[in-house]
């Protein structure tokens, strides 16, 4: 992958919130991983884009559901609501990647993957914000951001505890959800109500 | 119309299992067919159905239905391409008896083949490519998570955090795995494995080492199953009970994401077959990761909750214990050809063919398949005797 093919991406697969030089790439992952931003997710995307954590819900009994689920499980609804979360969780699982795939991942030490399960009841995968040796562990609690995978924005988590060491530079351009960002509920243990929001997207 | 016999296995064929790049899986299916029938004394003129499990994923070379063409078979009344990820090979079994029993066939192969190693690749390296970037496996790969291993890793972590185990856990499982191994001319991995060699490996994704994950091979296994007197000198090995599980477990508090619920499996297994876990001579299960045969043990009810890794310690799961798991050595030091593998090794067991690793009177075995994320779960309860 060369810098001018990744010049070349469509300014509409770019994040609005983009830093100004997304060429510099991703942390972790080269371009080459960007998920499909207009696919079975793209409600979580186009959320991620504009900083929000969107995931979806049952719109008639607002369960939690899982990222591909059709149907929901509790009442049987097919309206799936996608909405805005807190951007808040701990660490449900966590592992410490050593293989590292020549052309896929950029760097050249382990890195984390951690499964957070948010204050909304939702489990996701991701890595962190940025690169950090240690895994931290389970039960942990996290903040959510986004990285910029090959112009497509995707969660990732900011150890948020007593360890200076680990905390986000509050500097990076990549991390638009500082805790410091007014309209974001801080909230913990609990999951904020439900907000209707221009955000939401209906599937 | 019922069948002469009650329908049973009773041909076996493996193709060599290879570390090296080379064979299509078509090629390694027809010679693993060729083998089973050969083993069994019949020829493809006997068989009326064909049941194909091939790899997961889109891959342009993957097995289907294709083969009886291809293969050479003649005019047949059962032929599918059954998917339930890892758990195919076991649900194929249960598939071709069940066909039997119905009259709807009279002698199915059941077969698998695969050729992840590929020239210029090591098999991580095709896993790591696959995936697409669509849907939540996208998302997880644009995370980081490439390939399996990170996955179980994750599962892992979890089931250390529920059960109060450790990395002592997994090195046992390896170390017992590897034991059995050497008994095993058709194992690709052979040398002698201690704690020392075990903690001297690889990391590969914490807490899993190289030496916690399957080796892939490329290789076929094929099955006979027959309602008919069959000619082969093996004995018939009966399959007594089998049962799935398909647990819907969600990822959102507060229930567990990563394992839970399949023991269903094993316990209508048993009910059918009237026996009870005590009656179990081998138990050979599906063990992509070291992880997982600690996991199922527990989940199958064959040691008490969180005691798999104790277990495991004390040796009862290695040659001579009274809990013998995986003795062919797994698809952790054997070959890793999904649900053939542990199939496998149970119909040698019960023929009483194990050489070097045979449990002796060995005449009962579980047998247990898994698919997805452990999500899916198919079971057999085989044996020498009929059902009652």
């Amino acid at each position: 992958m060369n810098p001018s093919t990744d010049a070349a991406l469509p300014a509409a697969l770019a994040a609005p919130d983009a830093p100004d030089a997304p060429d510099a790439g991703d942390w972790l992952v080269d371009a080459a991983l960007a998920p499909l931003a207009g696919g079975s997710l793209a409600p979580l995307y186009a959320g991620a884009a504009a900083g929000e954590l969107t995931l979806p819900f049952c719109a008639a009994c607002g369960l939690a559901l899982e990222l591909e689920q059709r149907a929901c499980d509790g009442c049987g609804a097919t309206d799936i609501r996608w909405r805005p979360v807190e951007r808040a969780g701990t660490v449900h699982a966590v592992t410490l990647v050593h293989r590292r795939e020549p052309g896929l991942v950029r760097v050249t030490e382990p890195y984390p993957v951690l499964d957070v399960e948010l204050t909304s009841g939702h489990r996701l995968i991701m890595t962190t914000l940025t690169a950090t040796g240690s895994a931290p562990a389970i039960g942990r609690p996290v903040t959510v951001g986004f990285r910029i995978v090959g112009g497509v924005a995707v969660p990732a988590a900011a150890l948020s505890t007593s360890e200076p060491s680990e905390l986000p530079d509050p500097s990076d351009p990549s991390e638009p959800s500082d805790a410091a960002t007014p309209d974001s509920p801080r909230a913990t243990g609990t999951a904020p109500a439900p907000v209707p929001s221009e955000t939401e997207v209906s599937q | 119309m019922a069948p002469p016999l009650e329908p049973a296995v009773v041909g076996l064929g493996l193709t060599s299992m290879s570390l090296s790049a080379g064979g299509v899986p078509v090629d390694l299916a027809i010679e693993a067919v060729a083998s089973a029938l050969a083993d069994a004394g019949l020829t493809a003129r006997d068989v009326d159905g064909l049941l194909v499990n091939s790899s997961q994923g889109v891959r342009p070379d993957r097995l289907g239905v294709a083969l009886a063409r291809q293969g050479g078979l003649g005019d047949l009344r059962l032929l599918e391409h059954v998917e339930i990820k890892g758990a195919t090979a076991v649900a194929m079994i249960q598939r071709a008896v069940l066909a039997i029993r119905a009259g709807l066939a009279s002698t199915v192969v059941c077969v698998f083949a695969d050729a992840p190693l590929r020239a210029g690749g090591t098999s991580g390296s095709t896993y790591a490519h696959s995936g697409g970037n669509d849907g939540a496996r996208g998302l997880e790969r644009a995370s980081g998570v490439l390939g399996s291993v990170p996955t179980y890793a994750l599962l892992a972590s979890r089931y250390f955090a529920v059960s109060g185990g450790d990395p002592e856990d997994l090195c046992a499982v390896a170390v017992s795995t590897r034991a059995w191994a050497l008994g095993n001319p058709d194992a690709v991995v052979r040398k002698p494995l201690d704690a020392e060699g075990y903690f001297a490996s690889r990391m590969i994704s914490t807490p899993l080492r190289v030496l916690d994950c399957a080796r892939p091979v490329n290789g076929a296994v094929a099955l006979v199953v027959s309602g008919a007197a069959t000619p082969g000198p093996a004995p018939r090995i009966h399959v007594r009970g089998m049962g799935q599980a398909h647990p819907m477990r969600r990822r959102r508090a507060p229930g567990e994401s990563w394992f839970g619920g399949g023991r269903a499996a094993v316990d209508g297994a048993l009910a059918m077959a009237g026996l009870t876990r005590a009656d179990l001579d081998v138990i050979e299960l599906y063990d992509p990761f070291s992880v997982v045969t600690l996991l199922l043990l527990e989940e199958y009810g064959l040691v008490e909750p969180g005691q798999a890794g104790k277990v495991v310690r004390s040796g009862a799961t290695a040659p001579g214990g009274d809990l013998p798991v995986n003795t062919g050595g797994g698809q952790l030091s054997g070959f890793y050809l999904q649900g053939m593998t542990p199939l496998a090794e149970a119909v040698v067991q019960l023929r009483g063919a194990g050489g070097a690793r045979q449990v002796p009177g060995a005449s009962t075995a579980l047998v247990g398949g898994i698919g997805g994320r452990v999500d899916h779960h198919a079971c057999l309860i085989l044996d020498l005797e009929p059902s009652r």
